[in-house]
């Protein structure tokens, strides 16, 4: 495993933050109300322990979107999580409907990609480089189930998966999401670095 | 009776009477092992088709060979074993990610080599595109899959 020192971890919250902020502003945009976010967390997990921290049997509507930073070669996920009765009012704010058919869930999969591609775009800007998500995929299952395939693909070289988790929720907590970011270890090394650059340069 | 969690890439052996489980499988497979003369049951969490450089539990090959190698110790015997399994599947509905499609490479990875050391899969309930929660009872070797739909079958 990489050494990491808190330092390090802070680098990914503020990196989190600022990604996350832009996420709630776009989300606010979309809905037409006040959004506001949790204090982030980080987390270092063992893969079996992901079992245990997430709550893997509950039931959530999420998209996950792979992301690429060509230059360093490093991938990252981004889980966004609606909870609850989230996606069935964000279906009855977006479409006016109260039905979970093709159309409702492809506005679902909009919002996860907006608030993914704001995600990715305010990361981008503040590390000076270059991201590029994929177009995101939806789900609705078991928590767990949603992600084993992202952790399955970091698992192949890694025993521990970084988590930065926020929540977003508007004014009246009736619309819960939860955004997990969750990098692979060449762009954390990278996002490390760049941060280290941009503080010693000013 | 007891239950005991086999987390995400773990695998566990209950030589009592015990409930395993493997909860929130999407492209996951559990894989389950039975001896039912000495009553003996493993169960693997399997995340990775293939084999690893490390021996590491995460993949397949890996998994079932040192599962069953454990077992071998505690006097199982190998063309004793039963094999049930489930999960392998594709939860997600607008799929733009080829990464994410590894529950069919499991799946296929396990039984090949299940095949390869000839150990009998009598029950499978594997692919479709939902979630599963496998809860396997060492003492009579049953499985029950719990389905995130809330469907429940027995294999």
């Amino acid at each position: 495993m990489v050494e990491l020192n808190n330092l390090d971890l802070d680098a990914l919250k503020e990196l989190g933050n600022i990604g996350a902020g832009h996420a709630a502003t776009s989300l606010s945009k979309l809905l037409g109300r006040t959004i506001s976010m949790s204090v982030p967390e980080i987390r270092v997990v063992r893969i079996p322990e992901l079992s245990k921290i997430i709550d893997a049997e509950k039931i959530v509507s999420g998209t996950i979107t792979a992301f690429k930073d060509p230059l360093c070669k490093g991938e990252g996920y981004l889980y966004v999580m609606f909870l609850g009765d989230t996606p069935k009012k964000l279906i009855s704010v977006l479409c006016n409907s109260d039905d979970f058919g093709e159309y409702e869930l492809s506005a679902l999969l909009e919002v996860g990609n907006i608030i993914s591609s704001s995600f990715c775009g305010a990361m981008a800007d503040f590390l000076e480089v270059e991201i590029i998500p994929a177009p995101p995929s939806l789900a609705q299952d078991y928590a767990l189930a949603v992600i084993d395939a992202v952790v399955s693909r970091l698992a192949e070289s890694n025993d521990y998966v970084f988590l930065f988790e926020v929540m977003l929720r508007d004014e009246h907590d009736l619309l819960e999401t939860y955004i997990v970011l969750i990098p692979d270890i060449a762009f954390f090394e990278n996002v490390v670095k760049m941060l280290k650059r941009k503080v010693w340069s000013i | 009776m007891t239950e005991i969690l086999v987390g995400i890439g773990e695998y566990k052996i209950g030589k009592k009477p015990i409930i395993l489980k493997a909860i929130g499988l999407g492209s996951c497979v559990g894989v389950a092992f039975y001896d039912p003369v000495l009553k003996i049951g493993g169960l693997a969490h399997i995340m990775l088709p293939g084999r690893s450089d490390n021996g590491c539990a995460r993949f397949a090959e890996d998994a079932i060979n040192k599962m069953l190698r454990e077992m071998e110790k505690l006097g199982v015997k190998k063309d004793r074993i039963i094999a049930k399994m489930a999960g392998g599947a594709q939860v997600f509905k607008f799929i733009t990610i080829d990464t994410l499609k590894i529950g069919d490479r499991n799946v296929k990875s396990i039984e090949e080599h299940l095949k390869k050391l000839g150990i009998k899969v009598v029950a499978r309930d594997v692919g479709g595109n939902k979630g599963r929660s496998m809860l396997f009872d060492t003492s009579d070797g049953s499985v029950v899959v719990k389905y995130s739909n809330g469907d429940v079958v027995w294999i």
